[in-house]
Parts: C-alpha cells; sequence; structure tokens
C-alpha cells in the first residue's frame, strides 16, 4: 500500500526562474559595495583620520612650544 | 580551468581564496543551484518566496565562503544552510503574516495571493495539513518523504543525532497520520 505521505513526491517542483542567476548576481554585488563601504568607513577612513590628527596636533605642539619634537622622527 | 573534475569541497576551498563571485564560487552555484531551488520550494511553497531564500542562501554561502571547516561533506553543510535559511523565512513570514492580520481592514483575506493549488488526485490537501506541525518536523518530513534523503543525511543537515532525527519524523508522522485517518472517509 502506498504510504499517505508519498503524496508529496507528486507535488511539482518548478526549475528555478530564468533570471535566477542574474539576481544573485545583482545581490551579491550589492553585497559586496556594502560590505566594502563598510569597511571604509570603519578601517580605512578612521586610520586616515588618525594620521591626518597625528599630523595636525605635531604642527600645533610646534605652533605652541615653538620646538620640533624630534623624537617623532626617530626610527624605532 | 576545467573545474567540472574538482571535488565540491576543492571548488568551496577556491572560492574561499576568491575575493568576489569568481569562477570557483560560479561553479559551486552552477552544482547547488537546483538542489537548493528544490529545498527552498518544497519548503516555502512558492516561486516567490523559493527565489528569494535559494537566493539568500547562495550569498551567504557567498559571505560565509571561508567558514567551511570541512568536518562534514560540503553538500551537507549547503543544505543546512538552506533548511536554517528557509525555517528563518518561514518564522519570519507567520510573524509578519500575524502582524499584518490583527492590523488588516476588512477584505484583506481576499486581496491575498492564491495558495498553491493541490495536484489532482490529493485525498485532501497534505500540504495544509502539514502547516499544523512544527516548523523543524514539518521540514524533516518534507525533505524526507518529498525528498528522499536519508535519515543520515537529514540528521547532519538538521544537526540532530541519527535516533534523534528518526525519532521527530516518526513521531511528526504519527500526529499526521492520525489527521490523515480523521479526515479521509473511510473506504465501506
Amino acid at each position: 500500500m502506498k504510504d499517505f505521505l508519498d503524496q508529496l513526491a507528486e507535488l511539482e517542483v518548478r526549475d528555478p526562474p530564468p533570471e535566477f542567476d542574474r539576481r544573485l548576481h545583482e545581490r551579491l554585488n550589492r553585497s559586496l559595495a556594502v560590505q566594502h563601504v563598510v569597511e571604509l568607513l570603519t578601517g580605512a577612513i578612521p586610520w586616515a583620520m588618525l594620521h591626518f590628527l597625528h599630523a595636525v596636533g605635531a604642527l600645533a605642539a610646534f605652533s605652541l612650544t615653538g620646538k620640533f619634537d624630534q623624537d617623532r622622527r626617530k626610527p624605532e | 580551468m576545467d573545474l567540472s573534475q574538482w571535488t565540491d569541497e576543492e571548488l568551496a576551498a577556491a572560492a574561499a581564496r576568491e575575493s568576489s563571485d569568481g569562477p570557483a564560487f560560479v561553479g559551486l552555484v552552477d552544482r547547488f543551484r537546483q538542489r537548493v531551488w528544490r529545498i527552498c520550494f518544497r519548503l516555502l511553497g512558492n516561486e516567490e518566496d523559493a527565489s528569494d531564500a535559494a537566493q539568500e542562501v547562495f550569498l551567504r554561502l557567498f559571505l560565509h565562503r571561508g567558514r567551511f571547516a570541512g568536518r562534514s561533506k560540503y553538500a551537507t553543510w549547503v543544505y543546512s544552510v538552506a533548511l536554517r535559511t528557509c525555517l528563518e523565512m518561514r518564522r519570519s513570514r507567520g510573524r509578519r503574516r500575524r502582524h499584518e492580520n490583527l492590523s488588516a481592514e476588512p477584505g484583506w483575506e481576499a486581496r491575498q495571493p492564491a495558495k498553491p493549488a493541490s495536484p489532482p488526485g490529493l485525498a485532501l490537501d497534505l500540504t495544509e495539513m502539514l502547516e499544523t506541525l512544527d516548523e523543524e518536523d514539518r521540514a524533516l518530513l518534507i525533505l524526507k518523504y518529498a525528498e528522499g534523503y536519508e535519515y543520515d543525511e537529514l540528521a547532519a543537515i538538521a544537526e540532530l543525532s541519527v535516533s534523534a532525527c528518526k525519532m521527530r519524523i516518526s513521531r511528526a508522522r504519527q500526529e499526521l497520520q492520525s489527521r490523515y485517518n480523521e479526515s479521509t472517509p473511510q473506504n465501506p
């Protein structure tokens, strides 16, 4: 006797839509773009700001004290 | 480069080294598109949601392509991601529908898209009966009986032990069988 749950296998499964690959590619690209923007905002821009502010700080210190901090230029 | 001779695991390792969806990842999509689509279509029941879910599955596989540790077969990992994605989508869709139902104005139901019709020959709508089961039990039954997965594959996909998987399927089956018998007219 046929199992009543075997009827589930009779339900037809259509093929994926023809534009499936294109839409997936677009979605992947969007997600990669978002990922790159996040990396830029959380990694590259703070790094650049830090180095810029470091230079501004050194300039301000030199302007106020008239002494150039030689240690900054010494190699470690 | 002929990728057709590569194993799934070799392709996955190559995809993990790619910075975008390069030939290895595209090769994986080609290999698993049909199986992932079938799982999504079976579990979600319509083309639009299945398409959305299958894309989400491949997106997750892409974003987490470096996380495959090789403890299981790559195929099992893919089906496991597909199962979890579909379960999440069904849960969020259920919550959204409940929320919409609560705030719906009169005539809301009439405007909803029609459910897929049962194929001719089905004594009663088994798919509707499956809706009454727990989400995971429903998914296990569908994968077992509609897609023909074996218990050990299902256990690995659902991250259960084989005995727990068998027990859940058997319990869900009994529950469904009793409802089926109640609603099916007895033969004379």
